[in-house]
């Protein structure tokens, strides 16, 4: 399978470029979608729910770290003539994975691209190790370690359990614990082997299963009610969990 | 306080002077004080024991010869001859007579004359010649007061008189000290005539003034106020033909100083005579004199001494100071001057030593302000003209890399791609170092664009060992090195073209080193000293050179090599620091 990248660039010459030089196939990628500005490229995101987003930052109609923070890409690639400090400290927080300067070595956007490929894969080898602990008793889709008898992750799982319906992430985690994200999010995954924001994932898809069985609810009010920013980005992270989409999911379910 | 400031040189003087003068100044004062009367009063006391001694000496010789004159005037046949007072004396008679008085005599008789007189004066009898003066047949006894015979009447009758103030000398002219006179009585009482003896001044020879101490001795009578000296015997006569003697003081036994003597007067035992020793107190104050003038002279050279030695010690300390401070005065105008110090003093050649090092620190200061200065106002200056963003650059540098690519342009995209990376280096990195590894990347971005334009001509080779990758050195040493090789010493060289970088780590030490086959360049048109090349127009070796020397000062190294036609080799080393290590 082939992940899925979406390219926002204005400059249609730079744009065309890439699409054309880089070659997507051998890297195991698949370009779903090129956009020409921020919200044509927000929009195209929420649609296409890519795996991958590569954006450059100055962009027509919102800027192209504002188009991330709305759309929670979780992997980004940025292509920018700009090195400015609050640019660079933005791209961090948003946890982009590689941050490019033009003129853009095209060989060098490559290899970051094949590293990044690497990152999913062992991502998504997480993913599957999880779904294999699956308990029998179907209490849980997921089986999560609770306490795992280290106080900062103890204490950075009680806060995904309480906060774990409003739109947060490892950055206020972070905050909470008083922690840099950077040391909280290596900590997260020596102890749990899994990295924060698949924890945090995993424990609402957990809970949406709960919310499931209530049919008075819709697909989209449980996305909102368990943290997740969309109903699309809800139903793929979902369905990287269950290897079904939460339709089908309940369609499954509601028999008995 | 309006005090005046007083000079090194007075106050090293009046030490000195003080030092010595005052001692000096002491012993002036107390030989002032109580010099003399020291002196007279031992004085006193050496002539009081020399003429005691002498008056002693005397008497028993007087004595004596007292005792010849009682003998002779005792002698039965002096009597018998006195009374027969004969005329003439036969042979027998005058040969017994004379017989007996040298008899008396003994060997006395050389230094003593005795005389044997009648009262008719027939009978004269002299153990040498008779002398006229007691020849009773011409002179009565009352024809002349200083006449011993004349003295003798208002004498006791029996007892021996003795007297200074008999004749002079014998008749031979020898002086004569004091004359001895007695009376002869025969068994009736009747006066016959008189014994008189004369002693001569050889009576006493050898026998006073042993230490030659006393200037002179004097009998003295004090009834008559008659004084005879013994030691010049010639000399003899009232108080006033001796400037020491002095009628009041002269007469009881006492010492006391008269007319530049001093002088004792001392009792004769068994007679009614004074002996007087003087002694001058001329050649002790004369000496003392001499003395003091030799410390006078003392004092005077030693003034000199201490004017020159603290004119010495003052310019050897006042010629380093007066230049140091000249050189002070010199930096606060403004001139910032190292002072020559020309000193062998170990105290103030630390303190030219540390003005120096502040002079210098003063100079590396101002000269970095300075530079901090001149940056500011180049950086505000390129600011200004460059009203191009540099973003507007990178972009563009974005669509040309992104045309070439599209059109198949791999050289257009190359040199576009490795531009934009030249160009980062220069405006994004605000970091005054960077690690071997960033310079490299430069260096080897700079080369491919090189390369594309000068095609197979430009050959590269760069070897970097694997530990220096990480080592932080000033940024932007290296690739101006490689940019004068290229445009300096390769570009107008025909043929191939080649140039090094080889960058190696050994004892701590980071050598890098560009080498050319160039055109090279005379090394003598460089100066030695890189520090001189300030201003010139080799702005690229100085400015490489000062950024080394500012971060790692003297353990740096910077040298260039270059021959004429053969080609160039700059070799930079400093410390090796390691980026892991700069963290720790």
């Amino acid at each position: 399978m082939s992940y899925t990248v979406v390219l926002v660039e204005d400059e249609k010459i730079v744009r065309d470029e890439l699409v054309e030089s880089i070659n997507w196939d051998k890297l195991g990628l698949h370009l779903v979608g090129a956009a020409g500005d921020g919200l044509e490229g927000e929009a195209m995101i929420k649609k296409l729910e890519p795996d991958i987003v590569i954006t450059d930052i100055r962009l027509p109609g919102i800027d192209g770290l504002e188009m991330l923070a709305r759309c929670s890409v979780d992997h980004a690639v940025i292509l920018s003539g700009h090195t400015d400090f609050s640019y660079m400290k933005t791209a961090i927080r948003l946890g982009v994975f590689d941050y490019l300067l033009k003129p853009v070595d095209d060989d060098e956007l490559e290899q970051t691209l094949f590293k990044l490929v690497q990152r999913i894969k062992e991502e998504d080898s997480d993913y599957e190790r999880l779904k294999k602990t699956r308990t029998p008793s179907g209490a849980e889709l997921i089986a999560l370690p609770h306490a795992v008898n280290n106080h900062v992750v103890d204490n950075a799982i009680g806060f995904i359990a309480t906060n774990y319906g409003k739109p947060v992430g490892l950055q206020e985690a972070a905050q909470f614990l008083g922690l840099s994200e950077s040391h909280l999010s290596r900590l997260f995954k020596e102890v749990t082997g899994l990295n924060f924001l698949q924890y945090l994932n995993a424990w609402r898809v957990n809970k949406s299963i709960d919310l499931m069985k209530d049919p008075k609810l819709n697909i989209g009010e449980i996305a909102t009610q368990c943290g997740f920013p969309t109903p699309g980005y809800f139903a793929k992270i979902f369905k990287r969990f269950a290897g079904v989409t939460p339709t089908q999911y309940r369609d499954e379910h509601s028999a008995f | 306080m309006g005090k005046r400031p007083t000079t090194l040189f007075r106050l090293l003087l009046t030490a000195f002077l003080v030092v010595m003068l005052l001692p000096v100044g002491g012993l002036l004062a107390s030989y002032h004080l109580w010099g003399n009367q020291n002196l007279v009063r031992s004085l006193q006391g050496q002539v009081q024991i020399a003429t005691e001694r002498d008056a002693q000496q005397i008497a028993s010789v007087l004595d004596s010869f007292r005792h010849d004159a009682y003998l002779l005037s005792t002698n039965p046949d002096t009597i018998r001859i006195l009374e027969e007072d004969p005329q003439w004396l036969s042979g027998e008679e005058s040969r017994k007579i004379y017989a007996q008085m040298f008899l008396t005599m003994r060997s006395e008789s050389s230094s003593a004359i005795a005389n044997i007189v009648s009262n008719s004066g027939n009978v004269r009898l002299s153990t040498h010649e008779f002398p006229s003066d007691y020849d009773l047949r011409f002179h009565t006894n009352g024809w002349d007061v200083d006449n011993v015979l004349s003295q003798m009447e208002n004498r006791s009758q029996t007892a021996s008189m003795i007297s200074i103030r008999g004749r002079q000398a014998s008749n031979a002219g020898e002086p004569i000290i004091a004359t001895i006179i007695r009376r002869v009585y025969n068994a009736e009482g009747r006066n016959l005539g008189y014994v008189i003896v004369e002693v001569t001044g050889s009576a006493f020879s050898g026998k006073l003034n042993q230490n030659s101490m006393l200037i002179d001795e004097i009998l003295i009578d004090r009834d008559t106020f008659y004084a005879r000296s013994i030691l010049h015997p010639t000399i003899s006569g009232g108080f006033d033909r001796f400037p020491a003697l002095d009628a009041k003081m002269a007469l009881v036994p006492h010492s006391y100083v008269a007319n530049d003597s001093v002088v004792n007067i001392s009792p004769l035992a068994g007679t009614e005579l004074l002996v007087a020793g003087t002694i001058s107190a001329t050649p002790y104050q004369n000496n003392m004199q001499r003395w003091l003038l030799v410390v006078a002279i003392a004092i005077v050279i030693g003034s000199c001494i201490a004017i020159l030695v603290a004119m010495a010690f003052t310019r050897s300390v006042d010629q380093p100071i007066k230049s140091l401070v000249a050189s002070m005065k010199d930096v606060e105008q403004g001139n910032m001057k190292p002072t020559a110090g020309r000193t062998n003093i170990k105290e103030i050649k630390e303190l030219d030593a540390s003005f120096n090092r502040m002079v210098e620190q003063i100079t590396n200061l101002l000269q970095l302000t300075r530079e901090e200065e001149s940056k500011v106002a180049e950086a505000e200056r390129k600011a200004l003209e460059s009203q191009m963003n540099p973003h507007f650059l990178f972009n563009t540098l974005n669509t040309i890399k992104a045309l070439a690519r599209m059109h198949h342009e791999d050289q257009i995209y190359q040199i576009t791609l490795k531009l934009g990376k030249l160009l980062r280096s220069t405006v994004d990195n605000h970091e005054s170092e960077c690690s071997i590894e960033e310079s490299i990347d430069l260096i080897e971005s700079y080369l491919t664009i090189q390369g594309i334009r000068f095609g197979e001509k430009l050959h590269t080779d760069i070897s970097v060992q694997e530990s220096t990758r990480d080592c932080m050195t000033p940024k932007l040493i290296i690739q101006p090195m490689v940019e004068n090789a290229i445009v300096h010493g390769l570009e107008p060289k025909a043929g191939d073209w080649h140039i090094s970088i080889k960058i190696t780590e050994s004892e701590g030490m980071l050598a890098i080193i560009v080498s050319d086959d160039g055109i090279g360049f005379d090394r003598s048109t460089l100066p030695s000293n890189l520090d001189d090349l300030e201003g010139s127009s080799h702005v690229g070796v100085y400015n490489a050179y000062r950024r080394i020397k500012m971060r790692f000062g003297d353990k740096s190294r910077f040298t260039i090599d270059s021959k004429v036609g053969e080609g160039t080799i700059i070799t930079m080393r400093m410390p090796a620091v390691h980026q892991s290590e700069k963290e720790a």
